[in-house]
């Protein structure tokens, strides 16, 4: 019996460390009052080497605009599949977007970082508009955009 | 005993299967799978509405111009277009960013 119970109780001490796998993160997107039509925004992740590692969300479902969201366009070739269950409607003028996921713990402090393209009908492409390294001590902090975003930040 | 090699028992099956569910999502990559052309193919024929993915520039405006006609006589530019599917109606895709397959929750305010 006791090394039934030593087996078992070693494969729940291994086991338990995943449930630790992923944490809740909330990102909140603020957009300035720009004037034009609904902004079209990809939110995703490129490695320490710049390369692209997956898309979080996509704000604006039709895909015939997405070659605005440029650095998100060249990376994926604008592949659905890349978005498939993450996308939404465009975010208005002014308005501001909060999207909680599940995250993998892995992106953490490991040289990952969180870009947004954004893009508005007949105004001018903003790829890269926030380039945010994931770390945890960056949690909370607001990172300020350059056209159409005023401020992004994510807790956890 | 028998309470405590039950509780052990459960937690380890449990925390067994939430492992093996992480780890394919952190390894499968980028790559498209079967599985994301299923999605695909599902999601055309549900998608039954409107005009979301039709280009409004493909309207019989212009049938004398042959400029971006393919050999069989469509514009090109004029072919379906499969947008993505939103948000809810599929899991995430397994990119190994997302640490579960339930779908962001969004609010615009």
């Amino acid at each position: 019996m006791k090394p039934l119970m030593a087996a078992l109780a070693l494969t729940t001490a291994l086991t338990l460390p995943s449930l630790a796998l992923a944490r809740q993160v909330t990102l909140t997107t603020t957009l300035n009052a720009y004037g034009g039509n609904g902004a079209y925004l990809a939110l995703y992740v490129t490695d320490a080497q710049g390369a692209y590692k997956g898309s979080l969300w996509m704000a604006g479902g039709k895909t015939k605009y997405h070659e605005h969201l440029s650095d998100w366009y060249r990376a994926t070739g604008g592949n659905t599949a890349e978005i498939n269950g993450i996308t939404g409607a465009s975010v208005g003028s002014g308005r501001e977007l909060s999207i909680t996921l599940d995250l993998a713990d892995a992106l953490f402090d490991a040289g990952y970082v969180l870009h947004i393209d954004a893009a508005v009908e007949d105004m001018r492409n903003s790829p890269s508009e926030i380039a945010v390294p994931l770390t945890t001590a960056g949690a909370g902090q607001p990172t300020p955009g350059r056209r159409y975003i005023a401020s992004f930040a994510y807790t956890m | 005993m028998k309470t405590t090699l039950a509780i052990l028992a459960a937690t380890t099956a449990l925390g067994a299967v939430f492992a093996l569910t992480t780890l394919n999502l952190a390894h499968a990559g980028n790559r498209p799978t079967a599985a994301d052309a299923d999605q695909k193919s599902w999601v055309q024929l549900v998608s039954g509405d409107d005009d979301e993915g039709q280009d409004e520039d493909c309207e019989d405006e212009d049938e004398d111009d042959d400029d971006g006609e393919g050999e069989d006589g469509h514009d090109a530019a004029c072919l379906p277009v499969q947008n993505a599917a939103p948000a809810g109606t599929v899991a995430p895709p397994a990119n190994g960013l997302f640490g579960s397959t339930t779908p962001p929750k969004v609010q615009v305010n």
